[in-house]
């Protein structure tokens, strides 16, 4: 089990979230800030097998709108969690 | 003037105000080892660290690790036996900056003591309300490894 962390702009949250909920991807959504000028941004975490990294990371850069210059779409970490339960 | 202009200059404009305010408060020393500690643009990044600080302490944290070129995302949470405002920090970071990561951490957010007030209930007696002393500010740090990182 992997948990994927993915940073992205408040405005893309909501069709990011969808995207992914409709592929069968399990989402929380944090309100968070940051970057240079501290701007409203949305932090997602995403527990999924490590075989559907590839596949999130593919919706996260369809849904994300293009970025202005110099800025990215969205940032994401794959830590491993070796454990993982639902209870 | 059509509409895409406008904004960059717009974003100019911000860009000119945010830099005065960092030179007008900013001590010296810290401007510069942010011009020249680069820290995340280049190196692969392979470790998130997760740090949670007390509300009050978590601007001036923030403010040090920008400058000193870390990329900082602030989460607001709350937690510990008073669910004090805290803000936790995901900080991605290649692991030769760590040290200096904590440095910051170590310097920004000692533990202080603070005297609280308690609640007593003394309905029929005056008193002066009793005073708890507690342990506030501190910090504390996950470090994960990063197995990817990706810039979309």
């Amino acid at each position: 089990m992997k948990l994927i962390i993915a940073i992205v702009r408040d405005v893309d949250a909501g069709p990011v979230v969808e995207q992914l909920v409709t592929h069968g991807q399990r989402v929380t959504r944090v309100a968070s800030t940051g970057g240079f000028l501290r701007r409203g941004h949305v932090t997602l975490l995403i527990g999924t097998e490590e075989e559907n990294v590839q596949p999130v990371i593919d919706i996260l850069r369809d849904a994300c709108s293009p970025p202005e210059p110099g800025y990215h779409r969205a940032v994401v970490f794959v830590v491993d969690a070796p454990h993982f339960e639902q209870v | 003037m059509n509409s895409e202009s406008m904004n960059n200059e717009q974003i100019t404009n911000y860009a000119l105000r945010i830099t005065h305010y960092e030179c007008c408060i900013v001590p010296r020393i810290w401007y510069n080892e942010g011009v020249e500690g680069n820290v995340t643009t280049s190196e692969a990044i392979n470790q998130l660290v997760i740090a949670t600080v007390s509300g009050g302490q978590a601007g001036a944290l923030t403010d040090r690790l920008t400058h000193d070129g870390f990329q900082v995302t602030q989460v607001d949470s709350s937690g510990g036996i008073l669910y004090e405002a805290t803000v936790s920090l995901l900080i991605g970071l290649n692991q030769a900056h760590l040290p200096r990561l904590l440095a910051h951490v170590r310097e920004c957010c000692r533990t202080r003591r603070r005297f609280i007030p308690a609640h007593v209930e003394a309905p029929l007696l005056e008193i002066q309300p009793v005073l708890i002393e507690a342990e506030v500010g501190g910090a504390t740090v996950y470090v994960l490894d990063v197995e990817r990182f990706e810039q979309l």
